[in-house]
């Protein structure tokens, strides 16, 4: 092809992809971990919905006891949209709180006793059609005022506050990136203005339309762009790979795993062509505008 | 095809360095632009190839007032004429045959109309060898053929030529002004601006002396 780019690389050709892949991968990073919290928080709230937990407390003896939680599970036989319920052995509850009692107070040390762990109740619901709220309390405050109904509701609301804060903050990062871009990408723009200004006139001269003019800074930009892009998102995948192989290692139970799925990974495959988008709008307006000002 | 009209010029908001010009230069004219270094030659060929706004007075160029164009349609016109600077201008990151090849390029022609073209030009200017070098790697004569080849390929009506045979050896300088008269017999109008009187004499033609930024008395002709 006769005459590829008509302006020869400058010092910010050179530089810019480094700044755009800094601000591309503080971005995929942002994106990508605000994904990966919000899956995994819509799982775990999933998860929770169709969950309802009640604790019979322990009463004067072992038997009563147990009366107290057969009459609850009789109970909920007949209550609609309950799909089961299954009271908990004592031993499984025991590991739950071991973690933070202890084996001993947990009833799992040698003596064998512990402090009184309540019953728990495992309560099924049907995710799509619900008890009505306020039954199941009435239903077990009949059988015994003490005994607790919990929906995981505020556990489930601070979760989704969380969220909501994750992804704000993850939005503002993202805003400020793309901004970084941008500004980035003008301030080259303008610098590769001055330096190719006698090309410019040329051009101008000659007959180029601004179109054509602007389209030889638009595909410096677009190479910027892509390069810095690509570079950014190499690096967050390759932290998200770490992310990822930590969050496994650590992994509690209490708090949902942090896994990057399929849309995360495609949202920072896809960033190097935001980026080069981004570099290309603003290139095209930076000339165009400088254009403007001259005959 | 080149008229102004009590046309001032100033750069910025210095004082005016073109004032009150007043000429005609009608279609197939073959016409000089002389005056001493710094009376405003280069700057009168700026208004004429649209680089630079007058700071008042008329300029209409091929029947169109510049003034009232729209900024959208200044390129058709400006890529009706070809212009050689006494600096060359050329793109130092094109090769000779991809800076003689650009007024091509951006009219839209094909690439192999443009390649065809922009070789047989810079044989004929007798740079055959050389039209895959680089500006840089060219003689300043070699550059200046570049120019020259760049301002005409597009057959333009209007050429204008600021010491177009200033940096060349007596043969090629001749060879090149052959082009101008030929090109001028096939109707396109030269303007040519030189200090090289010698050259103004052997062509003849009608002669545009510019003192100080104003057209010398006698209707522009050359005292």
């Amino acid at each position: 092809m006769i005459g590829g780019g008509l302006l020869a690389p400058d010092a910010a050709t050179r530089t810019i992809p480094w700044m755009v892949a800094v601000m591309a991968f503080v971005a995929a990073l942002a994106l990508a971990l605000a994904l990966a919290v919000e899956a995994a928080a819509a799982r775990f709230g999933t998860g929770l919905a169709g969950n309802v937990t009640i604790e019979v407390p322990q009463g004067e003896s072992d038997e009563a006891t147990a009366a107290q939680v057969r009459s609850v599970l009789t109970a909920l036989a007949a209550v609609p949209g309950v799909l089961s319920a299954t009271a908990v052995p004592r031993e499984v509850t025991a590991r739950l709180v071991e973690p933070w009692l202890g084996a001993d107070l947990a009833g799992l040390g040698q003596s064998g006793v512990g402090l009184p762990l309540p019953t728990l109740i495992d309560v099924r619901v049907d995710p799509g059609d619900p008890p009505r709220q306020g039954t199941l309390t009435a239903l077990v405050g009949a059988v015994s005022p003490d005994i607790r109904v919990d929906d995981h509701r505020v556990w489930v609301d601070q979760l989704l506050g969380w969220v909501t804060a994750v992804r704000l903050a993850a939005g503002t990062v993202l805003l400020g990136a793309i901004l970084g871009v941008g500004l980035t990408v003008a301030l080259a723009t303008h610098a590769a203005l001055a330096i190719h200004r006698e090309v410019i006139e040329i051009l101008h001269i000659i007959g180029a339309r601004d179109s054509y003019i602007a389209r030889q800074f638009q595909r410096q930009a677009l190479w910027m762009g892509l390069q810095g892009g690509a570079i950014g998102a190499a690096l967050a995948a390759v932290l998200m790979v770490l992310i990822g192989t930590a969050g496994m290692i650590v992994h509690s139970g209490l708090l949902p795993a942090l896994e990057f799925g399929t849309r995360e990974w495609i949202a920072v495959a896809l960033l190097p062509v935001a980026t080069a988008v981004i570099a290309v709008f603003v290139a095209r307006a930076v000339v165009l505008r400088a254009l403007a000002r001259i005959m | 095809m080149i008229r102004f009209e009590n046309v001032g010029m100033r750069y910025g908001t210095g004082p005016e360095i073109l004032r009150d010009l007043t000429f005609t230069v009608e279609p197939g004219a073959f016409c000089f632009l002389t005056g001493a270094s710094g009376a405003g030659k280069s700057s009168l060929l700026r208004l004429m190839y649209l680089a630079h706004a007058p700071s008042r007075g008329l300029i209409s160029l091929f029947g169109r007032d510049i003034a009232t164009t729209p900024r959208e349609e200044l390129p058709p016109l400006r890529r009706q004429i070809g212009v050689v600077f006494q600096d060359f201008r050329l793109i130092p990151n094109l090769t000779a045959l991809e800076n003689a090849a650009l007024p091509l390029r951006i009219a839209g022609k094909t690439e192999a109309d443009t390649r065809r073209h922009a070789e047989e030009l810079l044989r004929w200017v007798g740079l055959g060898p050389f039209i895959e070098h680089y500006p840089p790697a060219l003689s300043g004569g070699q550059q200046q053929r570049v120019a020259v080849a760049r301002a005409v390929i597009a057959q333009p009506k209007l050429l204008l030529a600021d010491e177009p045979t200033g940096n060349l050896d007596e043969e090629i300088g001749g060879r090149l002004m052959h082009l101008f008269v030929e090109m001028n017999k096939l109707g396109t109008s030269i303007v040519i601006a030189t200090h090289n009187m010698g050259l103004v004499r052997r062509h003849g033609g009608r002669t545009l002396h510019l003192v100080d930024g104003e057209l010398a008395p006698g209707g522009g002709d050359a005292p």
